[in-house]
């Protein structure tokens, strides 16, 4: 890491890595104590502060509370640059610089300035992590609000009880990326394989011709309405406590709760109902995911899973979220090309990498001209019915 | 003169509104709401590309405007340096420190430049 302390104006140093400012230029320590303010949540039990930089930080964070405040810091030099300038000694104080070495329960509350995953950028493996961990942050402030109005309206309206049982030993996850074009007509006349459709897809299906068997519904936007709005689709839904409430209202046919782990309210009902709190991963397609390992599913086959696109084109035709799009960022695609692809895309296909190399399900990928996923051969049209055809063999 | 009166009121309206939009767009990027701050950021590039050229029609029609970009160039051009880097701390400090104070101070255009 390149660290660079230069003079402010108001006297105090302020610190550029890497070429990004982790501190105010004008106003260093001022600008961090305003970010702790803003981020400090008195009710967590303990703290993860990522990142050192001169201590400004954690220096005001020590003044706020007596609780662990474990530090992550990324280079020997830090630490160095800190001793210089602001570096509380406290018990309460952990300085570690292993991800391994945090100590993490239940309610920490994890401090993540957003300069750090800029600043982290070029090294893979921790900005992964962190720009997946501040992206999941800045949505849940986002929405935070509108997720609890959505939860008391849909417990208000539904009763939680448990899931169906499944009817196959496959399921295909169908999403909505562009390769749907190419692959939704795998999913005619089908009888051996179970449909799960994200929101965003169901659409798509039915101007198809295709029922799928269940549709899923996570976000908590308004506009998720639109997935549903003007169909007459009657199958299962499924959908997250915290899903918009008004779009869950729209649908006439069986309903069943989803709770998320990691939701205070969502783990206390799954509790209560002695349901699964799911993983969700931060998109309705990793929620779905977790749904079916749930469930018990030997085979996931993913349709329309593509995290990229080619052009602008981010969707397929007909899907409610198909926008076109400006993007400078590539990924490899199963057929050795390079697609585009946008950030949000590139943390849930990081989720699916992770999964899927620890998953006991065998998970299939149909998207050639979709971007490779750890673990998950590419199948074609062929091998996808005569594992159909084995499935009913046994 | 009718128009030269309506470019007047357009621009006095402008820099008069805009001290209270950057204000929100430094709020904007340090609570981390950037595709919101960026769409502001990219409206604030066009509204001083317009206030440059009313500035310019103004004093060429004997009225008075005293706005001059070259003076707070090299802080866009920091603030584009900042966007290419991702760098929302600097963006957030020229917008705070260096624009906005300069706004604030801006003389109102007149109609005539006596």
């Amino acid at each position: 890491m390149q660290l660079n302390v230069l003079n402010a104006s108001d006297g105090h140093k302020t610190l550029r890595i890497n070429g990004i400012f982790l501190y105010s230029k004008y106003k260093p320590i001022q600008d961090a104590e305003k970010w702790i303010d803003k981020e400090f949540d008195d009710s967590a039990d303990s703290y993860i502060l990522i990142g050192l930089g001169l201590g400004y930080h954690l220096s005001y964070l020590a003044t706020k509370t007596r609780k662990d405040i474990y530090v992550l810091y990324f280079d020997k030099n830090e630490l160095t640059i800190a001793e210089e300038n602001i570096f509380p000694c406290a018990p309460h104080i952990h300085l570690v610089s292993q991800l391994s070495d945090l100590h993490v329960n239940k309610n920490v509350q994890v401090l993540l300035h957003h300069a750090w995953v800029q600043i982290m950028k070029s090294n893979t493996k921790i900005y992964g992590l962190l720009d997946t961990m501040k992206r999941n942050q800045i949505s849940f402030e986002k929405f935070s609000e509108k997720m609890y109005l959505n939860a008391m309206e849909n417990l208000k309206r539904n009763v939680p009880h448990n899931y169906p049982e499944k009817q196959s030993s496959i399921a295909c996850l169908v999403s909505s990326g562009p390769s749907l074009n190419e692959t939704i007509h795998w999913l005619e006349n089908n009888r051996d394989a179970e449909i799960y459709a994200v929101g965003s897809a169901l659409k798509v299906l039915l101007n198809n011709g295709i029922v799928p068997d269940a549709v899923v519904l996570t976000d908590a936007q308004d506009n998720i309405k639109k997935q549903l709005d003007g169909t007459d689709y009657k199958g299962t839904l499924y959908y997250l406590l915290t899903a918009n409430a008004d779009a869950v209202k729209l649908h006439r046919g069986p309903k069943y709760l989803l709770f998320q782990d990691g939701y205070a309210l969502a783990e206390e009902v799954a509790d209560k109902f002695n349901l699964p709190k799911l993983a969700t991963g931060g998109s309705v397609a990793t929620t779905t995911f977790s749904l079916l390992e749930y469930m018990g599913y030997e085979n996931i086959v993913l349709f329309g899973q593509d995290f990229g696109f080619i052009g602008n084109d981010t969707h397929a035709m007909g899907s409610t979220s198909r926008k076109k799009v400006q993007t400078d960022s590539f990924i490899l695609a199963n057929d050795g090309s390079l697609i585009n692809t946008q950030p949000n895309l590139q943390v849930y296909l990081r989720w699916f990498n992770e999964h899927c190399v620890n998953t006991k399900i065998n998970v299939y990928n149909t998207a050639i001209k979709g971007a490779q996923i750890k673990n998950v051969p590419l199948i074609n049209r062929d091998e996808f019915e005569k594992l159909k055809a084995q499935s009913n063999l046994l | 003169m009718q128009e030269l009166v309506e470019i007047v009121e357009s621009y006095n309206e402008y820099i008069n509104n805009l001290p209270d939009g950057l204000v929100t767009v430094v709020e904007k990027l340090r609570n981390e709401n950037f595709s919101e701050a960026l769409v502001n950021i990219k409206n604030f590039s066009e509204g001083i590309l317009w206030l440059s050229q009313a500035g310019k029609l103004i004093n060429q029609n004997n009225g008075y405007a005293s706005i001059d970009v070259n003076q707070i160039t090299d802080f866009l051009l920091e603030i584009n340096e900042g966007l290419e880097m991702q760098d929302y701390v600097l963006v957030a400090d020229i917008f705070e420190y260096e624009l906005i104070p300069f706004f604030e101070a801006l003389e109102k255009a007149k109609v005539s430049a006596l």
